[in-house]
């Protein structure tokens, strides 16, 4: 399985005609978003069921919020923001999850350059990673997700979780170093 | 008394992938093998993390078909409404109060005159 590649042209001709109620167009615009829009919510809650209840709720609320889409920032971005307010205001279904880190490597896109060999290497250190974000709390996932995977920047962060800009830091310092002590204290200190 | 690897073990968290320790710390840190360490663990751990943002899980068979299905229920959407001009609505309520001052001070000199 691939993930679709969304021309340019093509998204914009499928938005406007989204926009004026085309439900068809809308439906090819949540099948080449799906995947992208499907892996921030599982980041975001560390489970897969909710993670899908997310991503069909945040595309719910685009359609209904299409008309009001202007185009300022990319779709996708759009997209990802109402994902992460849907996690958010479904947080507290968001349960602890472990069982998902084998299941995300389903897929690694070729476009990213790395050989199998490279990759095989890569794996261990990511399940775990994978792992270790599942173990911390939603509110700290949440803000190292969005800072550290996704790069959004503390106002950013602090405004779509309604917190402050120095509790999105305090949560990053926290989740970073909860992260830091996972991964290494199971190595006993291996590199 | 803080020791200065303790200083750099609090200090490394903000800094995530980009950790340099710099200033007072710098020197320490390049005579310090347990310092080192740690930066190269936050340095990884911060690749690491930026390295997830390529990797796309694939979503469950079926989510498209639920979304075309609730969207199907749903009415087309329309513009939302527009909010009140909050000067035209300022201007409305100064307009309002400047019109009831008026009644009750023509009001108390009708009376007087009576």
């Amino acid at each position: 399985m691939t993930v679709s590649e969304v021309r340019p042209g093509q998204q914009d001709d499928l938005l406007n005609r989204a926009r004026d109620g085309d439900r068809e167009a809308f439906g090819q615009l949540v099948r080449d978003h799906q995947h992208e829009v499907f892996t921030l919510a599982l980041r975001l809650t560390g489970d897969r069921e909710l993670a899908a209840d997310v991503a069909q709720e945040a595309f719910v609320r685009a359609w209904r919020a299409l008309p009001n889409f202007r185009g300022e920032s990319k779709f996708g971005t759009w997209l990802h923001r109402i994902a992460v307010n849907t996690a958010w205001s479904q947080r507290r279904q968001v349960k602890r999850h472990r069982s998902d880190s084998l299941d995300e490597l389903v897929i690694i896109p070729a476009a990213q350059g790395i050989t199998p060999e490279e990759s095989a290497e890569n794996v261990d250190l990511r399940v775990r990673l994978i792992a270790a974000l599942n173990e911390l709390s939603a509110p700290v996932r949440s803000v190292v997700v969005l800072k550290d995977v996704y790069d959004w920047s503390h106002s950013e962060i602090a405004e779509h979780l309604d917190i402050t800009v120095t509790a999105a830091k305090v949560r990053l310092h926290r989740g970073r170093h909860r992260l830091r002590d996972i991964l290494w204290a199971e190595l006993g200190g291996e590199q | 008394m803080i020791s200065s690897c303790h200083l750099v073990a609090g200090w490394l968290p903000q800094m995530g992938a980009d950790a340099t320790p710099g200033g007072m710390l710098g020197p320490h840190v390049t005579e310090c093998l347990e310092c080192q360490v740690e930066v190269a663990r936050y340095r990884k751990l911060g690749r690491e993390l930026v390295g997830l943002a390529s990797v796309v899980v694939a979503a469950p068979p079926g989510l498209a078909e639920a979304v075309e299905i609730a969207i199907n229920r749903d009415p087309i959407p329309t513009n939302a409404p527009r909010r009140p001009n909050r000067a035209a609505a300022t201007a409305g309520a100064l307009a309002a109060a400047v019109a009831g001052v008026a009644v009750i001070t023509l009001w108390r000199r009708v009376r007087q005159v009576a």
